[in-house]
């Protein structure tokens, strides 16, 4: 992972920061979790994911291993879709944003009821549906910024 | 063949997954990780945030901003005064009060000293299941899980999780909040517990014919060896009858509002346990499955009755 990369990442991670701070129940950090599976660069995968994850297990509230489940579960989706469509499209990352909702309701409600914690449904469906209709805005913006940030690194470099 | 890889690859991450929370629970190392480095990352951020935001409005308070200075000056001359004049008769009353408590040999609460503590979010992120606030002070800086946290307007909950500058509070109005407190004026006693965000909170385990009116101010009772007696916690807003304990026995239902506007929440109090009193259990601050204030837990015959 080049310098200008591990930047653009941080300055990813601060603004989700920020933006999840604006807007309670949602995941900003997902969408740059699914530029890195599309990027198909491992150890950088791995470095980004193990990274959100521990960020979204520290400000949240629950115990931890609900963002290792999802994470690890959309790059399993990620992986089975990209054998169906082309994985880099805006509607591929729609369809993929929408069925990461859903197993985010299903992975939240069966959390809170093992740790005996009250959840509100109405409340939950309507967070999970913000994330399916914020995230492939938020990917679309990210990776317009990265191919411009990546863009501008490769051609310093020749 | 790729069907079945991807059914085995689904089952093996969710045995890991059950491996990994299984092992979490037991020892609560993955929890201490993510406090130490995911909850300190953003408190930082949000820190900075923070920070930004008070130098831009303090730009604007300093510069921009200035026309109604004089005429607010002059407000606050003129209310200092009076002030004055209600903290001389406060005086009064105060000394009055200790020495009535001297003739009446009645001992001190020990005193909980206050550490001051900004308000750097809301819930954040996928996993905010509980009503919480985080704030800007660390077990570092005496925001250990337990810590009770009040305003000027009083209780607002008890820390949750602590990075080392960096906490997570759990709001009074929670559903897992529960808080020992007793009416000012006929001094009954009882269990206050959240509601759930936007709803009142609810007090248990009043019996049928005790004196609680509507109106009447909820304190702390310091029973629960979590915060020092007498600090406002609620104002009732409802009484109903016909309320069953788990027991079986005859309750009163009611309903009460917190005394803190947590919407308006910007800076909050950390207060310090005296060293001599009381430390409560160590999972007081947040569990179901064992409520501590709600079931105590039985001495067991063979312990000779102490612990």
């Amino acid at each position: 992972m080049s310098w200008a990369s591990a930047g653009w990442w941080l300055c990813y991670a601060f603004a989700a920061i920020a933006l999840q701070a604006l807007m309670p129940g949602l995941d900003f950090l997902l969408p740059g979790f699914i530029l890195a599976l599309q990027e198909r660069n491992f150890p950088q995968l791995l470095a980004v994911g193990a990274v959100f994850v521990l960020l979204q297990e520290g400000m949240g509230s629950m115990a931890f291993g609900g963002t290792l489940l999802w994470y690890a579960l959309a790059a399993i989706i990620f992986h089975v879709g990209c054998g169906l469509l082309q994985g880099t499209g805006f509607l591929f990352v729609t369809l993929f944003g929408i069925l990461l909702s859903c197993v985010h309701y299903f992975i939240f409600a069966t959390l809170a009821t093992l740790q005996d914690i009250p959840w509100n449904s109405s409340l939950l469906f309507d967070e999970c549906l913000f994330q399916a209709l914020f995230t492939p805005w938020v990917w679309w913006v990210a990776s317009a910024l990265r191919r411009k940030v990546i863009h501008e690194d490769r051609n310093r470099q020749r | 063949m790729l069907p079945r890889r991807i059914i085995l690859l689904i089952i093996c991450t969710l045995l890991l997954f059950l491996g990994i929370y299984t092992w979490n629970q037991r020892t609560g190392q993955w929890d201490r990780l993510c406090a130490a480095v995911g909850l300190e990352f953003t408190g930082g951020i949000m820190r900075g945030l923070d920070g930004l935001e008070d130098s831009l409005s303090g730009v604007w308070n300093s510069y921009v901003d200035l026309r109604d200075v004089r005429r607010e000056n002059d407000e606050l001359k003129e209310r200092l005064r009076v002030l004055e004049q209600r903290l001389a008769g406060t005086r009064e009353e105060s000394a009055e009060l200790i020495r009535l408590r001297r003739l009446m040999h009645l001992e001190y609460p020990a005193s909980w000293p206050a550490r001051a503590s900004r308000v750097l979010a809301w819930r954040m992120g996928p996993n905010a299941a509980l009503s919480t606030i985080m704030l800007s002070s660390g077990y570092m800086s005496g925001a250990a899980p337990g810590t009770p946290v009040t305003s000027w307007e009083g209780v607002v909950g008890r820390v949750l999780k602590a990075g080392p500058s960096t906490s997570v509070a759990l709001l009074l109005t929670d559903t897992g909040s529960r808080v020992a407190v007793l009416t000012s004026e006929g001094r009954v006693q009882g269990i206050l517990s959240g509601g759930g965000p936007g709803l009142p909170l609810e007090l248990r385990f009043v019996r049928q014919n005790a004196p609680v009116r509507v109106g009447e101010l909820l304190v702390t009772s310091g029973l629960d060896s979590c915060y020092p007696k007498g600090i406002p916690v609620a104002r009732v807003t409802a009484i109903s009858t016909g309320g069953a304990s788990r027991s079986g026995a005859s309750v009163l239902e009611i309903q009460a509002e917190p005394l803190v506007d947590f919407h308006r929440l910007e800076e909050v109090f950390l207060l310090q346990r005296p060293l001599d009193s009381i430390t409560p259990e160590t999972d007081v601050v947040y569990t179901r499955r064992t409520p501590v204030l709600e079931k105590p837990e039985e001495p067991a015959p063979d312990a000779g009755g102490s612990r």
